[in-house]
């Protein structure tokens, strides 16, 4: 491939987006405790539907649930902590 | 019909679909371009490289055009996609998604034509002339320099009787935009058709809307 065309297609995204978002997964055992608050504010409504869920689903938190449609998106989260570690000491 | 007869220089030639704005009949178009040459007994591929999958998730296996290879490859290897299916089909027919994206630049980089469609309105018109110009680009690159991809505008969605798709065909023609004479005009015919999996001219061969397209292949004929 030629300088000029790669340097086209570097200028644009993919298509999709399977490929890993970003280098969390390759980074994250030395990010493990420098956890961080996400706040967002949505209608009450999914607020509503997300608790249902989670109490539909033994083992899920609202954590799980956003890291799990993160990584739909493409974002590289390792299975490991899509779990509720705190489940282990109920 | 004799593929022959209908592509004497390029044998395979492979038609790819682009604009960068969703809506403006990318899939229609190129679902009733495979129909007409399904109609006429082409051994013909569609590459459906839109992450949306317009075509591959409406294609019937079962339906009248179960025959027809379709394939869904929206990302960048779509590029050997198109150069496998060249060695047993012709012609290839890529829809591509309505963004600027490195699948569509990799399809576009294995083109004989770009068709860009677009509907008479404002923001068509842009994303139709962002799309010329990203053609521009890539026939300057050393791929595609000696033999540069050719492109036509399509107007679609037309209303006859308007004058807005008039004035809008005339303003490009004035900044020397290449635009094919024929139309896919407005038709309840696409999206009913459409609810199959299928293009109008596939339904009803004898239709306006199938002499609408086969008005366009004919223009595509004789650039290829």
């Amino acid at each position: 491939m030629s300088k000029k065309l790669d340097s086209i297609l570097g200028s644009v995204p993919p298509a999709t987006s399977k490929k890993p978002v970003g280098d969390f997964a390759k980074n994250y055992s030395n990010i493990e405790e420098e956890q961080d608050r996400l706040v967002a504010v949505v209608p009450k409504n999914i607020k509503r539907q997300l608790r249902q869920y989670i109490v539909d689903n033994p083992g899920e938190t609202e954590k799980t649930v956003i890291l799990r449609a993160l990584k739909t998106f493409g974002f590289d989260i390792p299975d490991n902590i899509l779990k509720d570690k705190r489940g282990n000491n109920r | 019909m004799n593929k022959v007869f209908l592509w004497s220089v390029n044998m395979n030639p492979v038609i790819t679909l682009a604009t960068s704005k969703g809506g403006a009949g990318k899939s229609t178009l190129a679902r009733s371009l495979g129909g007409h040459w399904f109609n006429v007994g082409m051994k013909l591929a569609i590459i459906d490289a839109d992450p949306q999958g317009s075509i591959i998730n409406k294609h019937d296996p079962q339906g009248l055009m179960g025959t027809v290879t379709v394939i869904a490859d929206p990302e960048e290897t779509v590029f050997n996609t198109i150069e496998s299916l060249q060695e047993e089909y012709s012609p290839i027919i890529v829809d591509t998604g309505g963004f600027r994206n490195r699948t569509t630049i990799r399809a576009l980089v294995k083109s004989d034509i770009a068709l860009i469609p677009l509907k008479p309105s404002a923001d068509d018109v842009s994303s139709a002339i962002e799309t010329y110009n990203l053609i521009q680009e890539i026939n300057q690159t050393p791929e595609r320099k000696s033999n540069p991809i050719k492109y036509r505008m399509v107007l679609t969605m037309t209303q006859q009787g308007t004058l807005i798709s008039k004035h809008v065909r005339q303003e490009l023609v004035d900044m020397g935009y290449l635009l094919l004479r024929s139309e896919l005009n407005l038709r309840v015919s696409y999206p009913e058709a459409a609810l199959k999996g299928l293009p109008p001219n596939l339904v009803e061969p004898e239709s306006p809307a199938a002499r609408d397209i086969s008005s366009i292949v004919s223009e595509i004929n004789s650039i290829l």
